[in-house]
Parts: structure tokens; sequence; C-alpha cells
């Protein structure tokens, strides 16, 4: 083991699954109180879609033109998801979350059914690869997602009251459509990069997880995020270290690893539950 | 009691001056790997990254490859944009001294696309297809490189590899004229296969692939193509199908139904069926099954 972590990629692994889990599981909070599950995927899968469009197009899938095509596609999701939210409560924007994913997903496949290495790139945008990582892509991400924090620390007040309670936010005057674009746009940024490096199942994991056992622990919003990063670092660091014990996939390890940490709540809030009650 | 524990001292000893002394070596392919074992002998550890049983065009990461690679000597890459996974993998290793050999250099490829490729061309390898070790008159210029990699990696049993090299090639050539003599009989058999894997082999030993049933691994195959497929079986009296063990056996068997022909699971490298235990009997296996097929 201790020669394992001795190895740069192993190193580098470690870095980046904590950048993630750093960004993901802040963001995670937003996504989860707004009600929206399936936003992050239906962005990933848009992000992916543009990845495929770039391959496409014959510019390779690990260059700045495919992340900017990536990131175009990203937004138009971004802007389907803000101006979904109808006013009709009788259809959750859910349905209309789940319409994007399941056509961007759809599309991938007709545009890549007549490519020669097209499976191979839909399964690694589903998977991601977070061993294979190099520095450069470490330190883009790192800086990247600093920023989106730095704005959203500075901008926390609309971007909280406008996922908590969006009738106040509309009624204090704000344009809730551009704040909601706004929202997606930073989360469209971070996801774009996420996916192609962790893949869109491991961005999933750790957007939800972390914020659902954080929300079964604490009513308190302060300890709330403090408890959603332990998680989440908690969580990756497991993961990576049994992936490397048994020599699984990272991604899915860190997945279950998570799901663990979720089912372990679970059983002790039902514990304490009883015996408070009794 | 004191002779045997000193025995056993001399044997570890033993042991670890193998295991310093020998060259490791990771393949991105069983058969580049059964190739090395044929070349390197004992001289060399192998390692192989895929199975025979996977689709060499996707592989899914795993810590033990990065490993490995990290502290091996000489990495033997299929090359003709097959395993780009690998890239993934030496870049990560960060090993710096590390030889890597393309063994595609010097093939003679088929299926090269002319001109500039795009997206529009279908389901084309960009560089050509890249199956070409199921040709076995590629073995020796697999073999090759793989010797000129294992003298770059370990210049001091240079004459050792050269030795094996000649024994193998000889070995290869006398195997080439059995299974010629052998493919004779079936020389002009048409059969449908899943994806592009066998043209080598079809063009080594005379046999013609009439078409494919998937363009696409995973997707399904359009109604037009199917039925265009279904013609083209009837009309040609084409009765057998090829099938890759990692392929879903879905489409084989539905196409099998619609046209009475049957469906044999071949491998496409060693490893993938038990009787290919190395790139000998890969041959053996792929032209005992056509002989079954030609029979029926």
């Amino acid at each position: 083991m201790f020669e394992l972590l001795q190895q740069p990629f192993v190193q580098i692994g470690i870095l980046v699954s904590l950048v993630l889990a750093g960004i993901h599981a802040y963001l995670g909070f937003h996504v989860v109180s707004r009600g929206v599950i399936f936003v992050d995927l239906s962005l990933a899968q848009a992000a992916a879609f543009g990845y495929v469009i770039a391959i496409f197009a014959g510019v390779g899938d690990h260059s700045m033109q495919s992340y900017f095509i990536s990131l175009a596609f990203t937004m138009v999701a971004a802007l389907l998801v803000a101006v979904s939210r109808t006013k009709d409560d009788r259809i959750p924007q859910e349905a209309f979350i789940g319409i994007i994913y399941a056509g961007f997903a759809a599309l991938a496949v007709l545009v890549l059914s007549h490519h020669a290495e097209g499976m191979e790139t839909i399964q690694e945008i589903s998977n991601g690869s977070i061993l294979t990582c190099t520095i450069p892509e470490l330190l883009t991400i790192a800086g990247l997602y600093s920023g989106v924090g730095i704005v959203h620390y500075i901008f926390r007040d609309k971007f909280f009251m406008i996922s908590e309670n969006r009738k106040q936010a509309a009624a204090s005057g704000m344009n809730v459509v551009l704040w909601d674009f706004l929202f997606y746009a930073t989360f469209g940024l971070v996801v774009t990069s996420s996916v192609h490096i962790a893949g869109v199942l491991l961005v999933f994991s750790l957007l939800v997880i972390p914020p659902v056992i954080a929300l079964l622990i604490t009513p308190s919003k302060g300890k709330r995020l403090a408890i959603g990063w332990t998680v989440a670092v908690v969580g990756a660091l497991a993961g990576i270290h049994s992936s490397l014990v048994f020599d699984l996939p990272t991604g899915p390890a860190i997945m279950i690893a998570l799901i663990i940490l979720l089912l372990l709540t679970a059983g002790v809030r039902m514990v304490t539950r009883k015996t408070s009650t009794s | 009691m004191k002779k045997s524990l000193f025995i056993i001292v001399l044997m570890l000893a033993a042991l670890t001056q193998v295991a310093s002394a020998s060259v490791k070596l990771v393949a991105s392919s069983s058969d580049l790997a059964s190739i090395a074992k044929e070349i390197g002998g004992d001289k060399i550890e192998i390692s192989s990254i895929g199975t025979g049983k996977a689709n060499l065009h996707f592989v899914e990461m795993l810590p033990s490859y990065m490993l490995k690679v990290s502290k091996a000597d000489i990495y033997l890459k299929i090359g003709l944009t097959m395993d780009q996974w690998a890239d993934g993998i030496i870049d990560g290793s960060r090993n710096g001294k590390i030889v890597i050999v393309d063994c595609s250099k010097g093939i003679d490829v088929l299926e090269k696309p002319t001109g500039k490729v795009d997206a529009s061309m279908g389901d084309v390898h960009p560089s050509g297809n890249p199956h070409y070790w199921l040709d076995p008159r590629n073995g020796k210029t697999i073999a090759k490189n793989i010797l000129d990699g294992l003298v770059k990696a370990d210049p001091a049993n240079a004459s050792a590899y050269e030795a094996n090299f000649a024994s193998f090639t000889q070995r290869l050539d006398s195997a080439w004229q059995n299974w010629s003599t052998e493919a004779a009989s079936f020389r002009g058999l048409k059969l449908v296969s899943y994806h592009t894997t066998y043209s080598y082999f079809a063009n080594a030993f005379g046999i013609e692939i009439a078409g494919q049933i998937e363009p696409k691994p995973g997707i399904e195959p359009t109604a037009s193509h199917t039925s265009e497929l279904i013609n083209l079986m009837s009309g040609q009296h084409i009765s057998v199908i090829f099938r890759e063990p990692y392929f879903s056996e879905r489409a084989p068997n539905s196409l099998a139904k619609a046209t009475g022909a049957t469906v044999y699971t071949v491998p496409s490298s060693v490893g993938g069926v038990a009787e290919a235990t190395d790139y000998f009997s890969l041959f053996d296996t792929l032209l005992g099954t056509l002989k079954k097929a030609n029979g029926h």
C-alpha cells in the first residue's frame, strides 16, 4: 500500500478526487434542495454529446476545442433546464430534465453509430478514468473550480435563496430565470470538466450522496456543508484505497464507498430514532 | 534440519537472482504476450492487459495495470489506433525508462482509408484494420518488432533472443505450410462476421467475409442493414456466422434463425476460447472451426 502511495498516478488520482469532492459536495446541496436530482445527469450527458460532436468533427477528444464544443452543448442544456421550470405545478421539472438527458443520450448514439471508435467513447464518458489524469488536467480543474467557488461565495445569498425558496426570491424582485441560468452555467462549467475526467456516474454520486447524508444527520445549515465535505473526502479516499488494495476500477469503487456511508448513516439514524421514541 | 534450512536459503537466493535478472514486459494483448514468450523464453516476465475474452478496443482501467507498467522495462502496443487506452496507462505510469514497441511496424495494413478520413465514411479504422495478428505471416513481423525491443531493453541477452526468434519463425513457417494445406479444402468459403475482425485471417486463408452483422457493437443493426444481410446470405447460400466471444449473441442468433445459418463462437485472440492457449493453437482453433463449418 505504501509503495502504491509513492506512485505519481496514485498521488494525482487522490488529489483529483479531493478537488472533485470539494466542488461537487457543495453544488450538490443546491441540486438536492432544488429537487432537480437528475439535472447533473442531463448536463453531463449534454457535455458527453459535445465530446461526441468534437470527435465527429475530428478535433480529438482531449483538446481545448473539444472542451469548448462540449461546454457549448452543456450551456444549451443549462438554458433548457432554466426555462423548463414552469409555473404549472402539474408537470414536475424533473420530467423535462429527464427528457433532456434521454434526448442527448439518444443523439450521441445516433451520431456515433457510424463512427469507428464510437462505443468506446460512450463507455469512457460514462466510466471516466481518474488514474490516467495528468498534472495539467489537475491544475486546470483546481483553478476552474476555485473560480466557480469564489463566484458562488460572492453571490451565496442569491444562489441559496433561489435554490431553497424560489417564490420568496421572485417576490424580492430577483430575475429568477437569469439567476437560474447563472447557477446552471457555473454548474455546467464544472460538470463539463468533471465528466471528462471522472465520468458521468461518479460525478452524479459525488453531487448527490454527500448532501443526502448530511441532511440525514443534521438540520443545521452551517454543519451540513462541513459534513457533506467530510463525507465526500472520506468516500473518495476509502474508494481509492479499496481500488488499490483489491484492484478495482477507481470510479465505481468511490461510488460504492459513498453508498456504504449512506447505508451506515441511515442505519444509525434508524437505531437512534427507535431508542429515542421508546 | 540445518542442511534443509541451508538449501531453502540457497533456493530463495536463487529465486531473487532470477527475479532481479529478468526483464519485465507488459503487452496490450494476449497475442503479443504469446509471441513475446516465444522470443523471451525464461529471460522475461510477461503480463498481458488483454485476456482474449474482452474487446481490445476498450479497456477498463485498473490500478494494477498502471503499477505493472510503472515497473516494466518494455511495453508492446498493438498500434493502428486499436489500443489508444495504452497511452493513458503508459503516460500515467510515468515510467521514463520504458521501451515502447509498436508491433504494427512494417505490417502491410489492410483496409487503409485513402485520402482524408471523415466520419461520413462510417465505421472506418482511421489507420486501417488493426487486427493484423490474425494473419500468421504477420506473426514474423510482430516477432521481429518484439526482438528489436528486447535487444534494446536487455542487450546482455541479445544472442538468446535472436536464437529464440530464429526457432519461432522456423516453427511458424512449417505451421503455415500445414495450415495452408488444411485451408485449401475450404478455399472460397463465404461467411458473415460481427465486426471487421477477420479481414487478415480471410486474406491469409482464401475465405471471404461477405458482410458484417453490426457495423457498431452495442448498437442494434438498422432494419435495412439486416434485411440486406439476410438477402445476401440467402442469395449466396452463406451458412456460417462468426461471433467473437465478447459480442452479444442476440444479433447473430436472430440472423441465424432468419437464414438457417449456424453461429460459431471463435477466438480473435489467444485466450478467447479455452483451446486457444497460444499463437499456434489460436490458428488451430480457427481452422478447426472452419473445417467443421465446411462439413455442414
